[in-house]
């Protein structure tokens, strides 16, 4: 019982002084797609023998740097169904974990500056309709309704003239989702080793039977790749080719005032959304740079650009103050869908090509990689996002909806 | 409690100003900030802190620290300790439920303590789970510091300006005015940029000083911006000079938060520049001597000074500020008590590296000061003064004091070493981790205050050395800066075709097509619009096309290169359809190829791919270095299209020839140049539209000249509604409407187009590929059963299940049907199958066909 | 390619794309000054192709080089007939007099809110209110400047902008 601890504190996971020798799965990458995958091996698969293999700090990389949100309003219906049942986990996740994860389920708008961004929402309404995701289009007063603080005038330069609206999409507290993952996998047994750099990986023909570490080489049955930016770099140590791009996404905090925008607003027409976190800061993203890099340095002109653009919707954030702004790496596909399960060697699963989505499908990630690392099998979920679809050409195309769709 | 007139303070006593204070009439000097005349006049709590709500005072009177936020006419978060005083201005306590003295929120500073650890909100309220919205919105009620108007609209002017500079100099202490000074020796181009408003009328030889303005971060290509209130100066710097000096660092003890605990150098604002007597009885606390000098400097000004402690010399057991209702009574060190109004306490100085540190510079841990120090500078970057450590005494022996009573190492997060120590049991044992758990360091004061004692605490607590913990990433901007100061001037870049203004004259609805702005139609009724094209004569303005010319020997090799269609048998006078395919195979653009002569071609876009086109052609140019030229004409010329039955009557009234027009001399697909009422053009004759109908193509300024001389002859406007309209009866593709990012020649009912028996073209190795599937999908026309609009996005429905969906879809008047273009699956393509289309929760019935819904000989359009 | 040459049209059939905006009520009074800004849109420019060194600008003429493939011929003379002389010279040519909108500014400020450019580098190509532009110096010391014709209303609405607010801020 989570209350108990308030007053007698227990520690989240244990300290690993020693790699073992081998171990069933290493899952390499302590983010919350790696903590999630060894969560549901060890819950649902009684499967403990599990090392998380994280070369920094448990939550380092895209888990503690995204901006919190959660939806599942997608276009292909293999991404709605997929997300919605996301977050239906998340629903869930708090109590399961027993760990407050703040899921702040106030709704989701999509603002829409143009009759041609209005089809898009449009599709994606009807498509998460059928689906049973709550889901629709609405009209400026309706939106009103909702987010009184919107400016719905025609002051600027792209007023909005509609918005697809997603009830169940919200915010969450994002290091909670990393660390409620991480004490209840621990606490099933599994091994959670920060500060463990993954350097190597020795195969015999198509499997992988050993992992190189910066703490020494450890044996294993199974790998999952869990890695988001760094993905095809550890593709690479492996000797296979992942159809990944790696680019920076920037975002920014404001100091905290007094709550008011309960909502998540985005605008694929200005690359900008926001979000009021329950601290009361205002928490402001941007569209993926559209360059390749590793570095995580921001740049100025993000600043500017997310800073005019959020005025143009609230203005009256005009006083507020940044705080501090971030870079977060994404792992981009080519059709902007994930690349879930299963590769070339026979014992190396992936999770990648999340662009910036990934944070939004941690728990049915874990749940459909621990499904297939236990069973061997792909689960229907994720079938249309296997690898194999470069090759079969039956891609799954989020891209016509992307531009910014968080 | 004003020290009679001394020598340099800034105060004008000859000029009285008077504000409200949280209700209070104050009445300071000009030259007072709001908190210097405010504590001038008795006050001492300025705020409330963020989570205990504990009462807060002056700490630093620099504008650093979160104790004097509050908000100052309708402004939240203002540092009233540097706002200037003004006459009439209405300044609020923030973050309280009642006032500032009583705050009902202090109830969980006094009982809510044992249930409210850090990060107790992940163990609380989990179960029942109905019960998380409720307790979230009390958590929300309870956020944030100050309030912003949520209905406030602008309210400043704010702008941009570009700088360069030879050499610029953050900070305008000592070591930086001498740095300037001596860049100025070596010639213009210096500035000096210091946040400090005291230093407004500084004057240096031969440098231009900025101040109050405050660098907010140093990127790539020495980029510089600089916060100037109401103006982001962003200058570009061959060198930059970093001295940001070396910030006070509060004592961590117990009580260290209470009311009347300052740092020296906030007490020597109060004194030297605002003749302030800081207090009555005071404590001096500190481990060097520039601290304990501030005890002199008291007792000039009459305070006593009850006790002064130097922690070098003395090993407290227990040290400890206690007070009664927030303000500060006495100091208990070792069991004796020192009674005091004011306790001044530093613990040292920490280097202000943060600028050094995001411009690329490395931090590293200096034992022999106990602080961090910049090293390794990036190019272009240097370091004066004490941010580089030089001259600093070592820092206070011990991390944190014991005794009784909160203890905080973060000020404006409310975290204690207890938190601290907690969060290191918990497992949280990274520097990293325990800075997201705790939030230390995350507060407005951006870690200046708290960053140094949390890695000192955290060193301790997990007997690691601060040297292996290393410090957290610095992260611009250095100091908190206005969303309307980085957005400046709100600039969208909006493209207006030289006719646009008749278009507004007309009382046309303006929109935003792409990058432009166009007539959505000219009245309420788009569909007299499309009869008078059917029936009559109508004119749209298509300016908005790309527009290329492609010149030069190879020209037609690069197209066909370009474009899976053939263009070398083509004469001179004559025009073909073409897309545009990426590598991939997958639709990016269409339009029309006209050959003008054997080695010049006029190529058209889509209004909104012009310059992705462009790009694209000329990339690939450079690939296969063709002797061709690829020149945008796009803004060059204006372009209208002149459509219905009356088109060639009407266009012969304004050339000089009425033959030139004629139906055998100007056939459907020939490209001709006329002079149209006195305006040389080139006229295009194709039928986007569906009916006779000539694409004119002339210099933009004659735009208007030419678009009323075609009203003139009785040709109707009609805008870009009625135009989807008549293209949709035409089955005629959107490129980007009705294909997206993944639709084929192939799958788009457009195979005929590609000549893969060609070389080589763009994506003719996808083609090949796709020619030999069997598509998904495709893209057909559909006629619904009921005379219901199905919304554009609607999806085709099969056992439930959306297989495909509807791209475009209108009533057409001349079909007499509801008709569109829809995605089907590949085994529903075929025309007459029946499928189902969700409209309004509701299934309808719609026929596939071959998408030729109106004409489908082409008659009218080649008559 | 007459159909490119606005010299080739009727007289009295041609506008500015800045008479909307310059021709505004209250712009040349900005700064107490008489005029700070004036519309170029309609004299004479050529872009030169192809080997852009083999043309020689005649008297009144500036050649601007943008690449060594690329070039802008600003011509106090027939454009139309300066593209047939260029034509001769070796190189390709066009009339862009209809496809560029110019303005003069008076005011360095002006150019220093509006972009980034260095702007001892004139004359050059580069950004200027977030669009593309070709910058050059008029023998009055004015500060010319060329934009798309399709962008120049905005621009020149975002100079008086920067022009009211320098009359706004002080210096500092």
């Amino acid at each position: 019982m989570a209350l108990s601890e308030i007053f007698f504190p227990k520690r989240m996971w244990r300290p690993r002084p020693e790699l073992k020798r081998r171990y069933e799965v290493v899952i390499v990458g302590g983010g919350s797609h790696g903590l999630a995958t060894a969560y549901y091996l060890a819950k649902r698969h009684g499967i403990t023998d599990v090392a998380i293999l994280e070369k920094s700090y448990v939550g380092s990389g895209a888990s503690g740097r995204n901006t919190t949100i959660i939806r599942s309003n997608y276009r292909t219906p293999e991404g709605a169904a997929f997300y919605g049942e996301s977050v239906r986990l998340y629903e869930g996740l708090s109590d399961k974990l027993d760990f407050n994860l703040m899921f702040s389920q106030h709704g989701h708008l999509t603002l829409a500056h143009s009759d041609r961004a209005m089809i898009t929402m449009q599709e994606r309404a009807e498509v998460n309709r059928l689906l049973g995701i709550r889901s629709s289009v609405i009209d400026p007063p309706r939106i009103a309704e909702l987010c009184p603080e919107l400016d719905l005038s025609q002051r600027p330069a792209y007023p909005v003239v509609g918005a697809l609206y997603h009830p169940p999409g919200g915010i969450i507290r994002h290091d909670a989702v990393v660390w409620g993952f991480a004490r209840a996998a621990d606490s099933r047994g599994v091994e959670i080793h920060p500060n463990t750099e993954v350097t190597g990986f020795a195969r015999s023909g198509d499997r992988i039977v050993s992992v190189e570490t910066s703490r020494g080489r450890v044996e294993c049955g199974q790998v999952v790749s869990a890695t988001a930016g760094w993905s095809s770099l550890v593709g690479r140590l492996v000797g296979i080719r992942l159809p990944i791009t790696t680019h920076i996404l920037q975002a920014f905090v404001t100091e905290p005032v007094k709550p008011f925008l309960d909502v998540v607003l985005v605008s694929s027409q200005l690359h900008v959304y926001v979000s009021q976190t329950d601290r009361g800061e205002f928490l402001i993203g941007a569209e993926i740079e559209p360059y390749t890099t590793y570095k995580s340095t921001g740049t100025l002109s993000f600043l500017e650009y997310s800073a005019a653009h959020t005025l143009e919707l609230l203005p009256q954030l005009e006083r507020a103050k940044v705080l501090r702004t971030w870079t977060g790496l994404c792992d981009l596909s080519p059709d902007y869908s994930p690349i879930l399960g299963k590769t070339e060697i026979d014992n190396f699963h992936v999770s990648t090509g999340w662009g910036t989505y990934g944070f939004k499908a941690a728990p049915i990630v874990g749940v459909t990689l621990a499904e297939l690392v236990a069973s061997g099998r792909t689960p229907d979920l994720i079938a249309p996002f296997a690898m194999e679809r470069f090759h079969t050409d039956t891609l799954v195309s989020e891209l016509a909806a992307a531009a910014v769709s968080h | 409690m004003r020290l009679e007139r001394r020598d340099g303070e800034r105060i004008d006593r000859s000029r009285a100003v008077s504000f409200t204070f949280a209700g209070w009439r104050i009445t300071g000097f000009e030259g007072d900030t709001i908190a210097t005349a405010a504590f001038a006049a008795g006050k001492r709590v300025f705020s409330r802190s963020f989570k205990y709500h504990r009462p807060r005072g002056l700490l630093c009177c620099s504008g650093h620290c979160p104790n004097c936020q509050m908000t100052v006419d309708g402004v939240p978060n203002v540092r009233v300790c540097t706002e200037p005083i003004r006459e009439g201005a209405v300044v609020e306590g923030q973050n309280v439920r009642w006032s500032l003295d009583f705050d009902f929120m202090s109830l969980t500073d006094k009982i809510g303590g044992p249930f409210t650890p850090v990060g107790f909100y992940y163990r609380t309220f989990i179960r029942p789970r109905a019960a998380w919205p409720l307790y979230e919105k009390f958590l929300r009620s309870a956020a944030g510091l100050g309030a912003l108007d949520p209905h406030a609209g602008h309210t400043r002017r704010y702008d941009t300006e570009h700088r360069r500079a030879r050499v610029l100099v953050v900070g305008g202490g000592a070591a930086g005015r001498a740095a300037a000074l001596e860049a100025a020796q070596a010639g213009p181009g210096v500035v000096l940029v210091d946040e400090d408003p005291r230093n407004r009328d500084l004057a240096l030889p031969g440098v231009e000083v900025l101040a109050p303005a405050r660098a907010l971060g140093i990127w790539e290509g020495g980029l510089v911006p600089v916060d100037a209130d109401t103006v982001l100066y962003r200058f570009r710097a061959e060198r930059i000079v970093v001295a940001t000096g070396a910030t006070e660092q509060p004592l961590v003890f117990p009580g260290n938060d209470l009311v009347g605990v300052m740092l020296p150098d906030g007490v020597r604002r109060l004194i030297g520049d605002y003749s302030i007597r800081p207090g009555e009885r005071a404590v001096v606390l500190g481990s060097d001597d520039e601290t304990l000098a501030i005890a002199d400097e008291l007792m000039d000004v009459g305070v006593e000074v009850e006790k002064v402690v130097d922690l070098r010399d003395v090993r407290p057991r227990e040290l400890s500020a206690q007070g009664g209702k927030g303000r500060v009574r006495r100091l208990v060190l070792n069991g004796e008590r020192y009674g005091c109004d004011l306790l001044v306490a530093s613990g040292g100085r920490q280097p202000a590296y943060s600028l050094l540190a995001q411009a690329g510079a490395r931090v590293e841990f200096d034992d022999s000061l106990g602080v961090f120090v910049p090293t390794e500078l990036p190019d272009g970057v240097e370091a004066v003064g004490s941010v580089t450590g030089a001259g600093l005494p070592r820092i206070a022996p011990e991390p944190a004091y014991e005794g009784k009573g909160k203890c905080f190492v973060c000020v404006c997060e409310d975290v204690t070493t207890k938190d601290m120590k907690r969060a290191i049991g918990e497992g949280f044992d990274s520097i990293e981790l325990a800075k997201r758990y705790t939030t230390t360091t995350m507060g407005p004061c951006q870690g200046k205050l708290c960053h140094l004692s949390s890695i000192r605490v955290y060193a301790e607590e997990t007997r690691m050395f601060e040297s292996a913990i290393g410090t957290t990433t610095a992260r611009p901007p250095w100091a908190p800066v206005e969303l309307g100061l980085l957005a400046g001037r709100e600039l969208t870049p909006t493209r207006r075709g030289s006719i646009h203004w008749r278009h507004q004259e007309a009382g046309a609805t303006i929109q935003w097509a792409g990058p432009w702005k166009r007539p959505y139609a000219y009245g309420e009724h788009p569909e007299d619009e499309v009869r008078a094209v059917h029936e009559s004569l109508g004119v749209i303005d298509v300016s908005t096309l790309g527009k290329l010319l492609v010149e030069g020997r190879e020209a037609v090799q690069l197209l066909e290169r370009l474009y899976p269609s053939r263009f070398g048998d083509m004469k001179p006078g004559r025009i073909r359809y073409g897309v545009l395919t990426s590598d991939g195979g997958r639709i990016m653009d269409d339009g029309t190829i006209a050959r003008l002569a054997d080695d010049l071609f006029y190529v058209t876009t889509t209004s909104t791919g012009a310059d992705a086109v462009t790009a694209w052609f000329q990339w690939w140019n450079a690939v296969w270095a063709y002797d061709a030229e690829i020149v945008n004409v796009t803004g060059a010329l204006a372009a209208v299209n002149l459509a219905g039955p009356r088109a060639r009557e009407a266009l012969g009234r304004l050339v000089e020839d009425p033959d030139d027009v004629s139906a055998e001399d100007f056939k459907y697909l020939d490209a001709h140049e006329l002079v149209v009422a006195g305006v040389p053009t080139l006229a295009l004759r194709i039928g986007f539209v569906g009916e006779l109908g000539y694409e004119l193509h002339f210099p933009s300024p004659a735009g208007e000249h030419l678009w009323d001389a075609l009203v003139g002859e009785g040709a109707r406007p009609f805008g870009l509604e009625p135009q989807r309209v008549l293209r949709l009866e035409k089955g005629h593709v959107i490129v980007g409407q009705d294909t997206d990012s993944e639709s084929n020649l192939y799958s788009a009912g457009m195979s005929w187009l590609p000549k893969l028996d060609k070389d080589d073209f763009v994506g003719k190795f996808a083609l090949e590929h796709f020619v030999q599937r069997e598509e998904k999908e495709q893209l057909v026309g559909f006629t619904m059963e009921e005379d219901v609009v199905p919304a554009e996005g609607a999806q085709i429905v099969v056992d439930g299940m959306p297989v495909g969906r509807v791209t475009s879809a209108r009533h057409s008047e001349a079909v007499g049907q509801v008709i569109g273009l829809a995605w089907v699956p590949g085994e529903r393509s075929e025309p007459g199958t029946r499928v189902e289309i969700q409209v309004d929760r509701l299934r309808r019935g719609a026929r596939i066909t071959d998408g030729a819904f109106f004409d489908p000989s082409g008659a009218r359009m080649r008559s | 390619m007459n159909f490119l040459s606005p010299s080739r049209c009727a007289s009295g059939t041609l506008a500015s794309p800045l008479a909307r905006s310059l021709g505004r009520v209250g712009w040349s009074s900005y700064l107490g000054e008489p005029e700070q800004v004036r519309d170029l849109s309609l004299e004479g420019v050529v872009e030169v192709r192809g080997n852009a060194s083999a043309v020689s600008p005649g008297a009144g003429e500036e050649l601007v080089t943008l690449s060594p493939r690329r070039a802008f011929l600003f011509t106090g003379g027939d454009p139309a007939e300066v593209v047939a002389r260029v034509r001769g010279q070796g190189a390709l040519a066009y009339d862009a007099t209809g496809a560029l909108a110019g303005i003069a500014i008076a005011n360095e400020r002006v150019l220093r809110r509006l972009t980034d450019l260095d702007l001892d580098s004139i004359p050059t190509a580069g950004p200027f209110a977030r669009v593309s532009a070709v910058f050059r110096r008029g023998t009055d010391g004015w500060f010319h400047v060329y934009v798309q014709q399709e962008l120049g209303h905005y621009v020149a609405e975002a100079v008086l902008d920067a022009l009211a607010g320098l009359e706004q801020t002080t210096w500092r």
